[in-house]
């Protein structure tokens, strides 16, 4: 009797437990036995050209090998978290083309699955060094540049002649482009507040002050701190915040805001507020990756005659801005070959080139150097050539260190945003920013 | 069994148990599967969460090293936790209060009878039927600062002579937050209260009006007494809904300009620091809190 009491209970269990594995399993079975099918990741992205060049790489593709490319898209606010909470769940998407450096944030995991043989086949000559410096980590590239979203100090030509600017693109002896009295920080803050008429609406600055802006006001707040020379690890991987460098960047930092020249509103703003108000005409001066040109028409405040693209401002160390490329991170799942398969597809200067001809050179920029010296892009407008010419000065999120997982998280949880938090919200002074900054990465980087 | 097998044992429960027995196991028998499913779908992940927040546990890092109760005391000493918990407070409290107060208001007036009460009824759950992200995004539209519809209103009324930051000033965030999450949270208390009302006897309200009770004696007097038991139950629920409300706060500030509460912050820990031993630890905290709750509704429910 208890014995079969015994068993009664066991085969209920068993069942149960068989019903729930295999529910949870489900996706990976489907894996391994269809791996010509390959989940990519990517950001959903309104633009119709996009997204239509994106298909049809996948058809293309899948009439070559009949390896189906399965895109799932997501949000960009949305991506880094998904991603994190997929992960963990322990689903791993065969393939993700994004910013934000997955590969090496998740290189410690021993998912993802080294790209040296993809780089090796498309030719690593084909890369600037940097570029590829920043998806290796001893020796071990995770992840394959592709392309990337060139990022620009977008401005009003019309607010800035106005305000007695000469806004002639000159040259420098290394190549480089500059537009005298807009050459760094310190000019943009002091166009910024000439430019700035509160009363009927208009600021010169529209830099998100808040975490909503994911990405917009680390990358911001990144950007000044390489420019001023601050870091947050030195060579011996020890913290090394608290320097002269990081407190002028702080100071500034804080002077931007207290200057007038950013909305009060700007503590509010998510990724899309401050492009969409440098497009209704409120706003002089942001930085963006390049998705505001395509959008400017006779409608918009800002009419498309009005945008003059900047080079970008520098301070004492140099104008670096935050930039990561856009990547392939393979995982290793059941479908690892099929997914280099059209990693290597991806990075074909053929596919690359057709994709260009559908999406125009807007959105994206390319990185591979047959890509760049195709006659395609020799008939560039100014500010086209403008961001290209900045490719050079981007730089990850672990600069000017090697690339370190532990940096690209600390970019991910809101340490660069909360900066700006701190002051627009809180009033911090610079001691009081460092304080924060100090135990912070302290506690993210080596507890 | 043979009939002479049932004979001989029926002195015997042990070896042939009653038919009632026989009853009960077979139902506890049917009841297997879903008490492995619920221990599975909710006791298994409290368990785990509890083994992860001793743990250093991260989405990065496959190693897993016991901590003990470092995790714990991370959390405690967290410069946001002191705030998150008074956040909570406010939120839990006065939120369930207000949700409360309208619901009631409104089910009152609900209760009664008048030209367009069905449609009535329908715009009033409007809050609760409508996607949370979408009614989210409209309310961030009206707080926004540059654009507003409140700041227009205001500064047209002459109210406002600057455009004010709703969602970006410490206090005033965690007003407007509160504001939308009662918004939100009222149809629920208002339909819950409006069952108890319908439940109240007709009888007593008339007896009460021959007798020349007044509106205000009728509700002091029959009304609030036969809601006794569904109000309170209703504020212990709202207190215990609203504690584990999340989505507003995170859409609106994902905790910014101070407004985080502990769930925002666990949520933070685990899924933007990637610290998911934090995150389990603060879940467990919130654990704490939430059972002094779930033990006074668990006693109002045998009382009643």
């Amino acid at each position: 009797m208890l014995f079969r009491k015994i068993m009664t209970i066991l085969a209920v269990g068993l069942i149960s437990t068989a019903m729930v594995f295999a529910g949870g399993s489900s996706e990976s079975s489907a894996t391994s036995s269809a791996p010509s099918s390959i989940d990519v990741w990517r950001i959903s992205n309104p633009d119709e050209n996009i997204m239509k060049a994106f298909e049809e790489v996948a058809a293309d593709f899948e009439a070559e090998t009949g390896i189906h490319v399965n895109y799932i898209l997501t949000p960009t606010n949305d991506f880094h978290s998904r991603l994190v909470t997929s992960i963990s769940a322990g689903v791993y998407p065969d393939m993700i083309i994004w910013n934000s450096s997955p590969g090496i944030e998740f290189a410690n995991t021993g998912r993802v699955a080294p790209m040296n043989d993809v780089i090796e086949e498309v030719g690593a000559d084909q890369f600037g060094e940097g570029v590829l410096g920043m998806f290796t980590i001893d020796d071990v590239i995770y992840e394959a540049p592709f392309m990337v979203r060139p990022g620009g100090l977008h401005a009003r030509r019309d607010w800035l002649e106005a305000a007695g600017y000469d806004l002639t693109l000159q040259t420098d002896e290394n190549g480089k482009y500059y537009i005298e009295g807009l050459e760094t920080y310190e000019d943009m803050l002091e166009a910024g507040i000439k430019i700035t008429d509160a009363a009927n609406g208009k600021y010169g600055l529209g830099l998100g002050f808040s975490r909503m802006a994911f990405g917009d006001s680390a990358g911001y707040v990144f950007s000044v701190l390489a420019s001023y020379g601050a870091r947050i690890i030195d060579e011996e991987g020890n913290l090394a915040i608290d320097t002269p460098e990081t407190r002028a960047a702080l100071d500034y930092l804080i002077r931007v805001w207290n200057s007038g020249a950013v909305p009060a509103a700007a503590t509010t703003w998510d990724g899309n507020s401050n492009n969409q108000f440098f497009i209704n005409g409120d706003i002089g001066m942001v930085f963006n990756s390049n998705s505001i040109m395509a959008k400017l028409d006779e409608t918009t405040g800002c009419k498309p005659e009005d945008l003059i693209i900047l080079p970008l401002p520098a301070g004492p160390n140099g104008a670096w801005m935050q930039a990561t490329p856009e990547s392939i991170t393979v995982f290793d799942t059941d479908a690892v070959d099929a997914s280099k398969e059209f990693a290597k597809y991806l990075l074909r200067t053929e596919t690359q080139l057709n994709m260009f001809e559908i999406m125009g050179f807007s959105y994206y920029s390319p990185l591979k150097a047959e890509v760049i010296a195709d006659p395609m892009f020799d008939d560039l407008s100014q500010n086209e050539r403008v961001l290209l010419n900045s490719g050079d000065q981007y730089v990850s999120s672990s600069f000017p260190g090697e690339p370190d997982a532990r940096l690209s998280q600390l970019f991910s949880a809101f340490f660069y945003d909360d900066i700006l938090s701190h002051i627009a919200v809180d009033g911090y002074n610079v001691d009081q920013l460092i304080d924060y900054m100090e135990q912070t990465a302290s506690e993210m980087l080596f507890d | 069994m043979s009939v002479v097998n049932i004979l001989k044992n029926r002195d015997n429960p042990t070896r042939y148990p009653s038919l009632e027995r026989r009853d009960n196991r077979i139902g506890i028998y049917f009841l297997i599967p879903t008490i492995a499913v619920l221990l599975i779908i909710v006791a298994y992940p409290v368990v785990y969460s509890i083994v992860m927040s001793f743990h250093r546990w991260r989405p990065t890092d496959i190693n897993r090293n016991f901590v003990g109760f470092a995790n714990y005391v991370r959390v405690i000493t967290d410069a946001r936790f002191p705030q998150s918990i008074i956040n909570t407070a406010i939120y839990a409290l006065v939120g369930a209060c207000f949700k409360v107060l309208i619901g009631m208001g409104l089910a009152l007036m609900m209760n009664r009878k008048f030209v367009g009460r069905s449609l009535a009824r329908v715009l009033l759950m409007l809050p609760w039927v409508i996607p949370v992200t979408a009614s989210v995004t409209a309310w961030n539209w009206m707080f926004n600062g540059m654009y507003g519809i409140f700041n227009v209103l205001l500064m047209r009324l002459g109210v406002i002579d600057t455009y004010v930051n709703f969602l970006g000033q410490r206090g005033l965030a965690l007003v407007c937050v509160l504001m939308v999450g009662i918004w939100m949270g009222y149809p629920q208390m208002m339909m819950m209260i409006l069952a108890g009302l319908q439940s109240i006897p007709t009888e007593m309200y008339e007896a009460a009006k021959v007798e020349g009770a007044g509106t205000f004696t009728i509700f002091f007097r029959i009304t609030l007494p036969s809601l006794a038991s569904v109000l309170s139950m209703t504020i212990l629920l709202s207190i215990i809904w609203t504690f584990n409300s999340f989505n507003v706060i995170w859409l609106m500030t994902r905790g910014g300009s101070n407004t985080h509460t502990m769930n925002t912050l666990a949520y933070e820990f685990s899924f933007i620091n990637m610290r998911y031993d934090l995150g389990a630890a603060m879940s467990v905290v919130i654990l704490i809190f939430l059972a002094v709750f779930l033990f006074i509704y668990q006693r109002k429910q045998r009382e009643e």
